[in-house]
C-alpha cells in the first residue's frame, strides 16, 4: 500500500516537472542559415542528380551490351545452323514450293 | 515552433532541421494561407506534420537499417539506442524527473504524444489543439486522456525499474 503512494507520489512529480519550463532556443545562426537556404536558385523540375544521371548511364550500357551479346549470339548459332545442316536450305525452299 | 519540434521529437538537430524547413515552408506559402485559421495555428499546423514526418522517416530508417551493425565498432555500445533526452527549458531541479517524462512522452503513439505537448508543453487551449490537428474536440479530450493514461503506466513501469 505505501509502495503504491509512493509510485503515485512519484509519477505525480514527474508529470509536474515540465511546470515552469522555460522555452527552447535554437542555437545562434538560424536565421542565417534559412536566409541562405532561401538565396539559393530553386533546382528545376525533372533534373537528375549527379549520382542518377550516373545509375541511369550505367543501365542504358549494362542493357545496350546485353542486346549486342544476344543478337552476336543469336546470328551465330542461325549461322552454325545452317551450315550444320545442309537440308535446312532445301527444306526451306521445299516449303515455298507450295 | 523549436520548442514544439524539439519537445516532439526529441532531437536538437532535428529540432533545428525543422525549424528551418518550416520558415522556408511559411516563406514560400504565405501568399497562399487563406486566413481561415490565425496565423500560430497555421505554423504550428506545419510544424506538427514536419515532425510527425520526421518521427515516421526515422521508423522507416530503423525497420530498413538490418545491413548495419547494432553496435559501435570502436565502444561496443548500442548504435541506435536513444540517449535519454533532456529538454534544454526544464529548470534545473526537475531535469531528473523531466527525463523519466520525456521517456515517458518517447513511448506515446505519435497523435498522443503531439496532443500531449501542445497541452502540457506548448500549454495551448484544447480549441486551439483541434485546430492545429484537425480533429474535433471530443477527439483531442479523448486522445489527452488516453495520453495520461499511458504515460502513467509507462512512468509506474520506470518507477519499478529504478
Amino acid at each position: 500500500m505505501a509502495d503504491k503512494r509512493h509510485t503515485e507520489k512519484w509519477i505525480e512529480e514527474v508529470l509536474d516537472s515540465s511546470r515552469g519550463m522555460s522555452r527552447a532556443q535554437p542555437e545562434a545562426g538560424l536565421y542565417e542559415r534559412v536566409q541562405g537556404r532561401l538565396a539559393q536558385p530553386a533546382a528545376r523540375p525533372g533534373m537528375l542528380g549527379g549520382r542518377r544521371w550516373v545509375a541511369a548511364a550505367a543501365l542504358l550500357l549494362a542493357v545496350n551490351t546485353a542486346s549486342v551479346v544476344f543478337y552476336a549470339e543469336r546470328s551465330r548459332a542461325v549461322a552454325e545452323n545452317k551450315a550444320g545442316n545442309p537440308f535446312a536450305a532445301a527444306l526451306q525452299t521445299t516449303t515455298y514450293n507450295y | 515552433m523549436f520548442n514544439t519540434a524539439i519537445s516532439i521529437v526529441q532531437d536538437a538537430g532535428a529540432a533545428e532541421d525543422i525549424s528551418q524547413e518550416v520558415f522556408i515552408t511559411v516563406f514560400k506559402s504565405i501568399l497562399s494561407f487563406n486566413e481561415r485559421s490565425t496565423m500560430s495555428t497555421w505554423i504550428y499546423r506545419i510544424t506538427v506534420n514536419k515532425c510527425l514526418d520526421h518521427l515516421r522517416a526515422g521508423r522507416r530508417q530503423k525497420r530498413w537499417g538490418f545491413t548495419g551493425s547494432l553496435f559501435h565498432a570502436d565502444t561496443g555500445e548500442e548504435a541506435h539506442g536513444k540517449q535519454a533526452f533532456e529538454h534544454p527549458g526544464i529548470q534545473a531541479e526537475r531535469r531528473e524527473q523531466a527525463k523519466y517524462l520525456f521517456e515517458a512522452i518517447e513511448s506515446l503513439a505519435d497523435t498522443q504524444k503531439t496532443v500531449f505537448v501542445l497541452a502540457h508543453i506548448e500549454e495551448l487551449p484544447q480549441k486551439d489543439i483541434a485546430e492545429i490537428m484537425n480533429l474535433s474536440l471530443k477527439a483531442v479530450e479523448s486522445l489527452l486522456q488516453r495520453a495520461k493514461a499511458n504515460l502513467r503506466k509507462k512512468l509506474a513501469d520506470i518507477y519499478a525499474e529504478r
